[in-house]
């Protein structure tokens, strides 16, 4: 037996979905960033498994430029998480709600 | 093969799932590191070990971040005694098994020297070339939005409190 596209496929979803699940239920915001973190590495996966059975490279340059995005947005959201905890000293997103209408 | 990829796959799930099922932020950094280095080892089982090993760095960065900021949320590290629980035991097994596989993998992967003619991104030069070539477009865009972030971190961080200690 073989692993096939599918079975990435299947995993990168799987993952994705996991890491949007988090990114909707938990209120921490550390681990809601984490959760949005888990997501964007699943695609990383499903990128690689298109790459190799296309035999092109431009899925493994996206890779490199996904993890980069990756980098950026986390480090952003970490200065996020920081200085709203500096203001208000709490990292609960129910805690924030100048934007709700 | 089939048996490790399940074996990494039944990791890399239950990691995720740990990470967002955790109620302590720190906890859930852990099984996240667990979780990346699962995906480092999917990648090397992708034919992409240079990639791997770059998913590698920039995880190991990443979770080291995570933890500075979750130990300095959450004021770990002061004293208090921790308790080894056996999920924790649990998830320090894997994490050495998957090192002794990532480690295997890619001494074990062929990197060969591809010809000039295409692109690949099996070795740091052929990267290097593509990424300053074909790429270069994204590649400087990527290093536009860093500057940009660096930026916006320093804006974000920058303490009111110092101008009245100065």
């Amino acid at each position: 037996m073989e692993i096939t596209t599918q079975h990435y496929l299947v995993l990168g979803v799987i993952l994705f979905a996991l890491g949007a699940v988090g990114a909707v239920t938990r209120r921490n915001m550390l681990v809601v960033l984490m959760s949005i973190g888990m997501m964007l590495s699943s695609s990383l996966l499903v990128f690689l498994a298109f790459a190799r059975v296309n035999l092109l490279p431009a899925g493994k340059s996206i890779v490199v430029i996904v993890m980069g995005l990756i980098i950026v947005e986390l480090a952003v959201g970490l200065a996020l998480v920081m200085s709203a905890h500096r203001r208000s000293g709490s990292t609960l997103i129910d805690d924030f709600s100048l934007l709700k209408g | 093969m089939i048996v490790l990829f399940y074996i990494v796959a039944t990791i890399s799930i239950f990691s995720a799932t740990a990470v967002i099922t955790r109620m302590r932020p720190f906890t859930s950094v852990c099984w996240l590191g667990l979780f990346y280095l699962s995906l480092s080892i999917l990648c090397a089982m992708l034919s992409a070990p240079l990639v791997a090993i770059l998913h590698l760095i920039v995880s190991i960065s990443l979770i080291a971040a995570f933890i500075l900021v979750a130990m300095t949320l959450s004021g770990i590290g002061e004293g208090r005694t921790r308790v080894m629980h056996f999920g924790m035991i649990l998830g320090a097994a894997a994490a050495g098994y998957l090192v002794i596989v990532l480690v295997l993998a890619i001494i074990r992967s062929p990197i060969t020297e591809t010809p000039l003619v295409g692109l690949s991104f099996e070795s740091p030069v052929r990267s290097a070339i593509a990424l300053m070539n074909e790429y270069a477009m994204p590649f400087a865009a990527l290093g536009f939005l860093i500057l940009t972030s660096v930026l916006a971190i320093t804006a974000l961080l920058d303490d009111p409190r110092a101008e009245e200690l100065k």
